[in-house]
């Protein structure tokens, strides 16, 4: 037995001096870790704390070390963030869309306000499969809450109340129906609420289900029961009371937060939605037309406005049931609405029309304002030429001609008036001269002409006087005869002569009826 | 008075001459008044003897209230011893109107 001997001390020494070294470790760690990670989550949890310790060192010591690490993974995963949080806002806003104006959704609101309840609370309730409302870590051995969360939306209730009434609810059902150690209390159900409830050695998961619950969710809380006891094992074990180190496990909780909702039937919300789009679309289509033509309209209608001569459109504004239009229109001008071309642009459209007087340089309106000013005989006629000159042709009196050119002045747009080709019977020196020619009065006469008035002056005879009276009103432009300084030479002569022979006197001799001698001759002399 | 007969014509006046007789103071106012109207009477014969037959003429009896001067002298008296005529003229024109 030498040589076995020998080996069995070998052995017997290897025993005693037996050690786990780096190096036995090194040799099998890699296929350890990779069976245990296999197996379950264990070796994750032990090394989730060291590694996020390992981690914060790193980040404390030399950040860009992570940063370059982490880089190619940023872009990614921020543009993933991105599209998952765009997705989850088009999903929310597509079902809105097709909540609200499915006829589903019509009834939905009925449903709330019949009932009173929101229509966010009804809604939920038509659709929702399942919801896990709130979670609840209770610690087993003393009935204390641990920890509570509660999805959103859903009434915030008492979390040490709701866990003291279920441990005296499983102390009664195990008080009054015995039972093996182990058992207890599985699930409680309430209406469409169901109480999840899942055991583990020193801690209760709880959560309270609204609907039917799929099974994976049991698998979610099962997980979550036996990660918070891998990482809380000696809290839970050596719990005093004190809840707050229970704050780490939260995350846990809230995973199992789920919810699920009725996937919507596709066909029947987007024929409803087709048809509220369709006729949403056609009645703002129909809106915009109406809108179109009648701007189209009002625009041709002001457009005939501002068309109209002497009319100048400077405001035009759209007002509560109709139009609201204020310009300048020349007195001569007519309202345009009352145009025929303008009224038929403008029919049916309510136009309040506001206008200032103004004088337009239109041609046919300063012509038209000529005449209206100038009042000139039918024999006249007045035509406006280039750069405002007026033209009078025809005959005119010639105090016509002289207001005339006094009130031109006062016509805007005329400029000058013409008169070269206008006959003026009356005109002074017209007149003078066919006086001259019909009285042929004696060189010792003089004639003028003052404000229609033929005033003649000098020593004429007493025919012609009387003959030159009556002739001179027959004169064209003579309206008057006036003398002035005239002497009648034949009534001088008379009256000279009368005076002569009432200077005569024949004598008689005293006491007869016999003249004195030489009378005869002073007799002759009377005769 | 032919001429003025002419010049009247020309000038549409028709012509009347009164043929006014004068005395001196000397007699009754009777007697004056007769002698006046006599020798009136002479001078317009006198004057249509010398063409003057288409003339219309008339007396006035003036007597010596109408003497032209007083009567101081003879010689006054024998100027106031006269006929005169007296031309009216009328505007012929005027009447036809």
């Amino acid at each position: 037995v030498g040589p076995e001997a020998i080996q069995l001390e070998h052995l017997q020494e290897r025993v005693d001096t037996f050690q786990v070294g780096p190096e036995e470790v090194s040799a099998v760690l890699a296929e350890a870790v990779h069976l245990r990670t296999n197996r379950d989550k264990q070796l994750t949890n032990a090394l989730l704390p060291t590694v996020e310790t390992a981690l914060q060192v790193s980040v404390a010591r030399n950040p860009r070390i992570l940063v370059d690490i982490l880089f190619p993974l940023l872009g990614p995963s921020i543009r993933k963030a991105i599209t998952v949080a765009l997705r989850g806002m088009i999903e929310a806003l597509n079902r809105g869309l097709e909540i609200s104006l499915s006829l589903r959704g019509l009834q939905w609101r009925l449903e709330a306000v019949r009932t009173g309840k929101a229509f966010a609370e009804v809604v939920l309730l038509h659709t929702l499969r399942y919801q896990v409302e709130q979670v609840l870590l209770i610690h087993k051995e003393t009935g204390l809450l641990l920890q509570h969360v509660v999805a959103e939306a859903v009434p915030v209730q008492d979390g040490a109340m709701v866990s003291g009434m279920l441990t005296a609810i499983q102390d009664f059902m195990h008080d009054s129906f015995g039972g093996e150690e182990g058992e207890s209390l599985a699930t409680v159900e309430y209406g469409d609420r169901t109480l999840w409830i899942e055991q583990g050695p020193y801690a209760i998961l709880a959560g309270v289900v609204r609907n039917v619950p799929p099974r994976e969710l049991q698998t979610v809380f099962q997980e979550a029961v036996e990660s918070i006891h891998f990482e809380m094992h000696e809290a839970l074990r050596t719990f005093q009371g004190d809840a707050e180190p229970f704050e780490a496990i939260r995350p846990h909780l809230e995973a199992c937060l789920q919810q699920q909702f009725e996937a919507e039937t596709q066909q029947r919300s987007s024929w409803g939605v087709w048809c509220l789009s369709g006729a949403l679309l056609l009645g703002l289509g129909w809106w915009g037309v109406t809108q179109y033509r009648a701007q189209q309209r009002w625009t041709a209608c002001l457009q005939s406005m501002r068309s109209q001569p002497g009319t100048v459109v400077f405001a035009a504004e759209k007002q509560r049931g109709g139009y609201q239009v204020s310009g300048l229109l020349d007195p001569l001008a007519p309202d345009p609405l009352t145009v025929p071309a303008v009224a038929r642009l403008c029919t049916d459209m309510t136009i309040h029309s506001q206008w200032q007087t103004y004088y337009a340089l239109h041609p046919t309106f300063v012509a038209a304002r000529a005449r209206q000013m100038l009042a000139p005989p039918d024999t006249v006629t007045l035509r406006l030429e280039n750069h405002g000159i007026l033209q009078a042709t025809g005959e005119a009196p010639y105090a016509w001609t002289l207001e005339t050119r006094r009130l031109v002045r006062l016509i805007p747009g005329v400029t000058q008036l013409d008169i070269a080709h206008l006959t003026i019977p009356d005109h002074p020196e017209t007149v003078l001269a066919r006086a001259r020619a019909t009285l042929a009065p004696p060189d010792t006469v003089a004639l003028r002409l003052e404000d229609g008035a033929l005033v003649v002056s000098g020593v004429a005879p007493h025919v012609w006087i009387t003959t030159a009276r009556q002739q001179a009103l027959t004169l064209a432009g003579v309206q008057r005869w006036r003398e002035e300084q005239l002497t009648d030479s034949t009534l001088k002569a008379l009256q000279t002569l009368k005076a002569q022979i009432e200077a005569y006197a024949i004598h008689f001799s005293k006491g007869t009826i016999q003249p004195e001698d030489n009378q005869e001759a002073t007799l002759m002399k009377m005769a | 008075v032919t001429q003025l007969v002419d010049v009247a014509q020309e000038a549409q006046q028709q012509v009347q001459l009164q043929v006014v007789g004068h005395t001196d103071r000397t007699g009754s106012v009777e007697e004056n008044l007769k002698l006046a109207q006599g020798r009136a009477e002479y001078v317009l014969v006198a004057l249509r003897a010398r063409g003057l037959a288409d003339i219309n003429m008339t007396i006035v009896r003036a007597g010596w209230r109408q003497t032209g001067q007083g009567e101081m002298t003879e010689e006054d008296r024998a100027s106031n011893r006269r006929v005169s005529l007296r031309v009216i003229l009328t505007d012929s024109s005027a009447e036809k109107g």
